[in-house]
């Protein structure tokens, strides 16, 4: 049903097409790779599709979070690189994080670096389910 | 009538050309939803750039059933104006908040020093943080409090919101409050307004990725300040309990939506009477303490006109 893949992939916002939403095989695939390879017809589509479908119709979104911990991680610094150069955000006692910082938090896990791949794995989920 | 005092610190460690500094991002938002609070027939002070002193002479005169701050805190102490210290806990000028309601938008405060107060130093209620308080600015050159103008390239009616929503998230703990609600419906109805934002901008169609990527940040901030807000107050007992919101997984950042131009209700909010109580305290202790102070509550309406 590679209408549905289409249908899917055509409901989701255009920035959100080349961030990754699922890992296969160690490999990260964003939507633009999972609508190219279905459309093809290729091994690869199959299985990319399979994964779509399974998620969709499954497990709560909760509980997928660890599961898609490397996906939300990726998109995280995905996002971060997409900033503005001299972008930062602050806290009220005065710690400003700049882009370099906020990459290190990420690809550490640690504080708001954790609480981002959170909310982009939940994302990502939320995405798949669209 | 209830009076309500807010201390709009200005600048704390950063200083714009313009006079203002970064704590003015979360004054000058204060000072818009003030107006809210008056419309309801309260009484709202306001002090600008206040010091202790002023701070202190300010409860002093008024008498406020509720204070509202924005000041650099650590888990101890909280400061106002210029990062002065205000209040410390355990003994320094801790009772200055006692019969009153604080909110705190302040840094750690509510790993400790928002317990001490409640418990040793007298405040009805405390509503702080248990971590840094993040929110969104222009640097350290660019001033744009309460303003669409930014250097990121966000238009400007994204950025309005991107920069005021956790300050006006933060205070709708006093508005809730200002309109009757009980401690625990006024922290919920905070609560609620983070996610009410982050369902805004996760479903805004962005004009570009820089776009996109600053209100990604700006979720990850909200997602983590909703965490971290926590409320403190006595049960009938007299025994602290703690408010505190779910789990991080549990505020849903959800899907961006292909088409929208306008806020949605959050409906998959989560429900805060489902909420997990530290300690050995069970919701039900909670609900039925907190009524007991709703009715304190009820009770500011009949009070006297300031000295």
């Amino acid at each position: 049903m590679k209408e549905l893949v289409a249908m899917w992939y055509n409901r989701l916002p255009p920035h959100e097409r080349s961030k990754p939403v699922l890992s296969l095989d160690g490999k990260l695939y964003t939507p633009d790779d999972i609508y190219r390879e279905v459309m093809a017809g290729t091994p690869l589509g199959e299985r990319l599709q399979r994964m779509l479908e399974a998620i969709r119709v499954s497990t709560p979104l909760a509980t997928l979070v660890q599961q898609f911990w490397s996906v939300g991680k990726a998109r995280a610094l995905a996002w971060v690189e997409s900033l503005p150069e001299n972008f930062s955000i602050v806290t009220i006692s005065g710690e400003v994080i700049d882009k370099k910082r906020l990459r290190q938090l990420i690809e550490s896990e640690q504080g708001f670096g954790r609480a981002a791949i959170e909310s982009e794995a939940m994302a990502a989920i939320s995405l798949l389910k669209m | 009538m209830a009076r309500f005092l807010l201390l709009e610190s200005n600048v704390g460690k950063v200083r714009y050309s313009n006079g203002t500094g970064e704590l003015w991002y979360a004054s000058c938002v204060a000072r818009e939803l003030a107006k809210q609070i008056k419309e309801l027939g309260h009484e709202v002070i306001e002090v600008v750039a206040p010091s202790p002193e002023a701070a202190n002479a300010a409860i002093r005169s008024y008498k406020p059933d509720v204070v509202w701050f924005v000041g650099h805190g650590l888990e101890d102490r909280t400061s106002l104006e210029l990062a002065k210290l205000w209040i410390k806990a355990p003994d320094y000028n801790v009772d200055v908040v006692r019969g009153t309601v604080v909110c705190a938008e302040s840094c750690l405060t509510g790993a400790y020093l928002g317990k001490y107060a409640v418990a040793s130093g007298g405040a009805s209620a405390y509503l702080g943080f248990t971590k840094e308080v993040m929110f969104m600015w222009c640097g350290e050159k660019v001033p744009c409090q309460c303003s669409g103008e930014n250097p990121w390239g966000v238009r400007p009616e994204v950025w309005q919101v991107i920069v005021k929503a956790p300050h006006d998230a933060i205070f709708h703990f006093v508005i809730g409050l200002a309109k009757g609600l009980s401690l625990k419906q006024a922290y919920e109805l905070a609560y609620n307004r983070f996610n009410y934002w982050i369902d805004y901008l996760s479903k805004i169609r962005y004009a570009n990725d820089a776009e996109a990527a600053v209100a990604r940040v700006a979720i990850w901030s909200l997602a983590w300040d909703a965490n971290a807000m926590v409320l403190y107050a006595k049960d009938a007992s007299s025994s602290v309990v703690r408010v505190q919101a779910p789990a991080a997984q549990q505020q849903a950042v959800a899907a961006p939506s292909p088409s929208i131009a306008r806020p949605v209700a959050v409906g998959a909010t989560v429900g805060l009477f489902a909420l997990p109580v530290t300690g050995d305290v069970r919701v039900a202790l909670i609900l039925g303490g907190l009524a007991t102070l709703a009715s304190f509550l009820l009770g500011l309406r009949g009070r006297g006109k300031p000295a």
